[in-house]
C-alpha cells in the first residue's frame, strides 16, 4: 500500500537550476511548495571540497557526480528501423543526478540565443524564400521571441553572476564584446575572463581573418560577487577542475552557490531528497494531475505525494520520459507524424581541429576554467549569408582551455601507435604543447529523431527506459564541414607546426563526449498538436503540469543552452504566478 | 637509473640558483646600504624567532617571497618595518634573497594534538559550511604545505604572524591576495577559528622542544 503524503501546492520532480528557480520565485506566493529530488543532498562545503574533488578518475573517468547507468539510462539508436540498446556507460552526455542536478559539474560556458533562433523557420523563409530550409528538416518557430525573453534572461545573468564582456547593449554596438549579439538590457553582472595563452593566439589570427574576437561568457566568477538573491560568491582559482568537478571555491555558479542558501531558509519551501518520482497521477480523463507518486529512497515504499501543481524540472529526455510513463500528451510516431510528446529531440553538432605545436610554445593549459575561452560568433546560427549555402545553420568557434588534466589529456598526432614507449615519449612530448579548437554547433530537428520509451529495457524501478533515436540530419552535417573549414582556416594562422580537422562525421555514436545539450520532446510551440507544451512551458494537454528545461527547445542553436533554460525558468515562473494562480487554467487557449 | 636523472636534472640547474642564493646570503647577513640584515629579524636559516611577529621564511616559495617583497615595496601589502626595507633592495637583490630562503630546509616537528588544534584541522580541511568557509587546503595544499609557485606553505608558521596576517586580511590592510581570496575567507572566521587555525598549523622546531607549550592571550 503506497503511503500518501499532507497535499502540497505545487511540487517539482528533480532539483537542479530550474526547479531551483521556479521555487524561489514562488518565495512570496502563498503556495507550499516541495521538491523532490531522486538523489543525495550535497554542497560545496564539504562535499566539494579537495583534494577528494580533485580526483579525476573518480570523478572525471568514473563520473562520479553523474547519473548511474545500472539504476536509469537510456537506450540509443540512430533510426527508427534500428533496435536501441542501452547506454551502459555514460559516454556522449553526463547527465546529473543529486541535490542540484547538472549545474555542479557544468563548465559555465553561459549564452543567450539568437533573435533569429526563436522563429527559426519564419525567419528563414523571410531572408531566403519559402523552399530554401531543407525538406529534411522539421525546425519551428519557438512561440516565444528573443525581446519577451530578455528580462527574464537578464534575470539569470545577474544570478549566477555572468562575466562577459557586451558587445550590444540595447542596440549601442561595444567592440571587445560580441557585436553579433541580439540587445542586452545592460551590460554583463561581472567583468569578462582574461585570455588564456591558446585563446590570444587564437584571437589573434581570428582578428586576422576578420573576425571580432571575445571572450567566453563564464559562470566561473572573475571576481567576488554577490547576487539579488544575497548569495555571495568567490573569485575562480582556474585550477583546471571544474567541468565534471563540483567547485570548492564558491566560484562556479551553481544551485548551491546562488539559490539554495535562501532556499532553505524560505518558509514555505520544503526539499526531500532520495525520493524517485515515477509517475505523475492524472485524472481519470487525464486532464488534470492529482500529484507525482515517487519511491522513497531509503526505505524503497512507494509514496503518494498530491499536490495542485507538478513542475517536470528533472533535465530534458527524463521530463519527456515522464510525461509518457503518465500518459500527459499523445506520443510521437515518426512513421505517421502525429502526436506531440516526444518530437523535435536535438543535440549539438560539436566539430573541432587539433593544432600540435613544437615543444618550445608552452600552452600551460592545466591552468584552465570550464568556460575559459575565446570565441567568434562571425560563423553562428543566421550570422552570415548562407544564399548560395546548402544548408541553414552555423556554430561558434572557439579555444578553450578547461584544464588539460593528466589522465584524460593526452593528446597525440596521428600515426603514433596507441601504447609502449613510443605512445609514452609522444604524450611527453605532446602535453604541453597542443591545443584545440572547438565548433559548437547548431542541431537541427528531423522527423525520425526522437524520444518515446523503449519497448524491451527498464530502470531499477520497473519502468520503461526513455529510447532516443538520433543522427545528425544531412543538413547539419554539411554545416559542420563548412564552419570546421573556417575553423581550420584561422588554425592555419595560429603558428602550429601540425593542425588536424575533426569534422562532424554520421552515424551519431555515445561513446565520445561531446555535449550534455539534449534538447527537445517536450518542445514548447503554438500548435497543440504539434508542440508538447504552449509557449509558458505548461501542457496543452494537463493544463496543471509545467515542463522546464530543454526539453522545451523546438530545436538546438549554435550556443549552449543553459542560459536559455535558465530565462525559460524565470519565464515560467511569472507566468505560474502572476497568470496561473490568478486563473488556474490553460493559459493559451487550444 | 631513475634516481641517476632527477639527481643529473638538479645539478645542471644548480648553479644557476646557488649564484643567486650566494648573493642572497650576503644581504641576509650584512644587509645593504638600504636595508638593515634581514637574520637579525627572520634568522639565516629563516626560521625566525616565535616569540616575535616575525614570519618563518625557511624553504618557503621563492616566487611567494620574491612577490611579497615586491608588493611590499608598491604598497599593496604596506608595513613599516618591510615596506622600506623592501623599497630598499634592487629588484636583483630582492630575487637574491628570496632564492636564499627559498634554499634553506624547511623543518617542523609534530602535529599539535589537543582539541583547539583538532577543530583547526577539521576546519584546514572541512572548511565550515554554515559561514560559506571553503576549505583552506583546497588552496594551501595538504598539510599545509603550499601550491607553489604562490600559494604559501603555511604549515610551521608561527602563530602570533599567522594570526596578524588573518586579521589584515580581515580589515583590507593586506590586500596583495590576488582576485581577494584571503579577503573574502578572512572576515569569516571567528577569533576562536583564527586560534585554532593557528594553533594546528604552528610546529616546534626540531631544535626547539624545551620550549614548551606556547602560552595562549
Ligand atoms: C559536463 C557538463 C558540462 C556542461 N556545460 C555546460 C555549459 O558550459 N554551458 C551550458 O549552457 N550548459 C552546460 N551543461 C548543461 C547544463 O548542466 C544543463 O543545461 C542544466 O544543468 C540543466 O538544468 P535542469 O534543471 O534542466 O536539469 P538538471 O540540472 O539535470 O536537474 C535535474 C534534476 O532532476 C533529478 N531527477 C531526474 N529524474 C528524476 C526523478 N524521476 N525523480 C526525482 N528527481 C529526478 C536529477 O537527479 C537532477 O538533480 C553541461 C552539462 C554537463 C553534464
Ligand atoms: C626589523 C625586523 C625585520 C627585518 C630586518 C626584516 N624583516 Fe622581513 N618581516 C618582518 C616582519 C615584522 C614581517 C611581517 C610583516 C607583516 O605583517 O606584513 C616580515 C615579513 C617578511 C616577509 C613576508 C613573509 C610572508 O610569509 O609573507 C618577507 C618575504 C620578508 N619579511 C623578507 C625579508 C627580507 C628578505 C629581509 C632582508 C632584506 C627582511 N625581511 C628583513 C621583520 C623584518
Ligand atoms: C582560494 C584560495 C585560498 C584559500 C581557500 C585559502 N587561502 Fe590563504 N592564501 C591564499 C593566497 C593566494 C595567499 C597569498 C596571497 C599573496 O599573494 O600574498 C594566502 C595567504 C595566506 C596566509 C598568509 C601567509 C603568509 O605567509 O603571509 C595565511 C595565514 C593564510 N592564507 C591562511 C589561510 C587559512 C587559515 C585558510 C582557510 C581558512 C586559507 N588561507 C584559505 C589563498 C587561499
Amino acid at each position: 500500500m503506497a503511503r500518501t503524503m499532507p497535499a502540497v501546492d505545487i511540487v517539482f520532480v528533480g532539483f537542479g537550476f530550474t526547479g531551483a528557480i521556479i521555487a524561489r520565485e514562488l518565495k512570496d506566493s502563498p503556495l507550499r511548495i516541495l521538491g523532490l529530488e531522486r538523489g543525495q543532498p550535497r554542497d560545496t562545503v564539504p562535499d566539494f571540497q579537495g583534494p577528494a574533488m580533485h580526483d579525476e578518475l573518480a570523478m572525471a573517468v568514473r563520473h562520479g557526480l553523474m547519473q548511474d547507468t545500472a539504476r536509469e539510462t537510456v537506450t540509443v539508436r540512430n533510426r527508427p528501423d534500428q533496435t536501441a540498446l542501452p547506454m551502459r556507460q555514460l559516454g556522449s552526455f553526463l547527465p546529473g543526478t543529486d541535490l542540484g542536478g547538472a549545474g555542479v559539474h557544468w563548465n559555465g560556458q553561459t549564452f543567450r540565443f539568437q533573435a533569429s533562433d526563436f522563429r527559426l523557420r519564419s525567419h528563414h523563409e523571410e531572408r531566403y524564400g519559402r523552399g530554401f530550409v531543407p525538406e529534411e528538416l522539421s525546425i519551428r518557430d519557438w512561440g516565444v521571441t528573443y525581446d519577451e525573453l530578455e528580462p527574464s534572461y537578464t534575470r539569470f545573468d545577474r544570478l549566477i553572476g555572468t562575466c562577459g564582456h557586451a558587445g550590444n547593449v540595447r542596440g549601442e554596438i561595444r567592440p571587445g564584446g560580441n557585436i553579433h549579439e541580439a540587445p542586452r538590457s545592460e551590460d554583463y553582472p561581472n567583468p569578462a575572463t582574461e585570455p588564456s595563452y591558446l585563446g590570444a593566439i587564437f584571437a589573434k589570427a581570428a582578428m586576422e581573418l576578420g573576425c571580432q574576437p571575445f571572450q567566453v561568457p563564464s559562470a566561473n566568477l572573475t571576481r567576488a560577487y554577490t547576487n539579488p538573491e544575497g548569495v555571495e560568491m568567490k573569485p575562480c582559482m582556474v585550477c583546471g577542475y571544474c567541468e565534471r568537478f563540483g567547485c570548492e571555491h564558491f566560484a562556479k555558479s551553481s544551485p548551491q552557490t546562488t539559490l539554495l542558501p535562501r532556499l532553505r531558509e524560505q518558509r514555505n519551501f520544503e526539499l526531500r531528497t532520495g525520493a524517485h518520482v515515477t509517475r505523475v497521477d492524472l485524472t481519470p480523463d487525464r486532464r488534470r494531475a492529482r500529484g507525482v507518486t515517487y519511491i522513497d529512497a531509503a526505505t524503497g515504499e512507494e509514496v503518494t505525494q498530491p499536490a495542485e501543481i507538478v513542475v517536470l524540472s528533472s533535465f530534458a529526455y527524463n521530463n519527456v520520459r515522464l510525461m509518457l510513463l503518465s500518459g500527459i500528451g499523445t506520443a510521437y510516431d515518426p512513421a505517421t507524424r502525429q502526436g506531440n510528446v516526444g518530437r523535435n529531440y536535438c543535440y549539438q553538432t560539436m566539430s573541432s581541429v587539433t593544432l600540435f605545436y613544437d615543444d618550445d610554445v608552452h600552452l600551460n593549459q592545466f591552468m584552465g576554467a570550464g568556460a575559459l575561452g575565446t570565441m567568434v560568433d562571425e560563423y553562428a546560427g543566421d550570422n552570415f549569408d548562407h544564399a548560395g549555402l546548402d544548408f541553414i545553420g552555423g556554430a561558434y568557434i572557439g579555444a578553450f582551455t578547461t584544464g588539460a588534466r593528466p589522465i584524460e589529456f593526452h593528446p597525440v598526432p596521428p600515426g603514433t601507435p596507441r601504447w609502449g614507449a613510443a605512445w609514452k615519449a609522444a604524450t611527453a612530448r605532446h602535453y604541453n604543447h597542443t591545443g584545440a579548437i572547438t565548433c559548437h554547433g547548431m542541431s537541427n530537428a528531423r522527423a525520425s529523431n526522437h524520444v518515446d520509451l523503449d519497448p524491451t529495457y527498464r530502470d531499477a524501478y520497473g519502468q520503461p527506459l526513455a529510447r532516443i533515436t538520433f543522427d545528425f540530419p544531412e543538413n547539419d552535417l554539411r554545416m559542420s564541414a563548412y564552419v570546421t573549414e573556417r575553423a581550420t582556416e584561422i588554425a592555419r594562422r595560429m603558428g602550429a607546426r601540425r593542425i588536424l580537422a575533426n569534422p562532424r562525421t554520421a552515424p551519431w555514436s555515445v561513446v565520445p563526449y561531446q555535449t550534455t545539450h539534449n534538447t527537445g520532446g517536450a518542445i514548447m510551440g503554438a500548435d497543440p498538436r504539434e508542440t508538447a507544451v504552449n509557449r509558458y512551458g505548461q501542457s496543452w494537454d494537463v493544463p496543471n503540469v509545467f515542463v522546464t528545461g530543454s526539453a522545451l527547445f523546438p530545436q538546438n542553436a549554435s550556443y549552449n543552452p543553459t542560459g536559455t533554460v535558465g530565462a525559460l525558468a524565470y519565464w515560467t515562473a511569472d507566468a505560474i504566478r502572476d497568470r496561473y494562480l490568478r486563473a488556474p487554467g490553460a493559459m493559451v487557449q487550444r | 637509473m631513475r634516481a641517476a636523472l632527477l639527481l643529473a636534472g638538479l645539478l645542471l640547474t644548480w648553479p644557476a640558483l646557488a649564484q643567486d642564493a650566494a648573493r642572497g646570503r650576503a644581504i641576509v647577513e650584512n644587509g645593504t646600504e638600504n636595508a638593515a640584515p634581514c637574520a637579525s629579524c627572520h634568522g639565516m636559516d629563516g626560521r625566525a624567532n616565535r616569540s616575535e611577529q616575525f614570519p618563518r621564511l625557511d624553504g618557503q616559495s621563492a616566487h611567494y617571497l620574491l612577490k611579497q617583497l615586491e608588493d611590499y615595496a608598491s604598497g599593496s601589502r604596506p608595513n613599516e618595518v618591510m615596506t622600506p626595507i623592501a623599497q630598499g633592495l634592487t629588484a636583483r637583490q630582492r630575487q637574491d634573497v628570496a632564492a636564499w630562503f627559498a634554499a634553506q630546509d624547511f623543518a617542523a616537528g609534530p602535529e599539535p594534538t589537543g582539541e583547539e588544534a583538532r577543530r583547526g584541522r577539521a576546519i584546514y580541511e572541512l572548511g565550515i559550511a554554515e559561514r560559506g568557509v571553503q576549505a583552506c587546503i583546497n588552496c594551501h595544499g595538504p598539510g599545509g604545505l603550499g601550491l607553489g609557485p604562490l600559494i604559501p606553505r603555511i604549515v610551521g608558521q608561527w602563530s602570533d604572524y599567522a594570526e596578524a596576517q588573518l586579521h589584515a586580511f580581515r580589515e583590507g590592510t593586506r590586500r596583495n591576495d590576488a582576485g581577494g581570496a584571503m579577503r573574502a575567507i578572512a572576515p569569516r572566521l571567528t577569533e576562536a577559528d583564527v586560534d585554532a587555525l593557528t594553533a594546528w598549523l604552528e610546529r616546534d622546531l626540531p631544535s626547539e622542544r624545551q620550549h614548551g607549550p606556547r602560552q595562549r592571550r
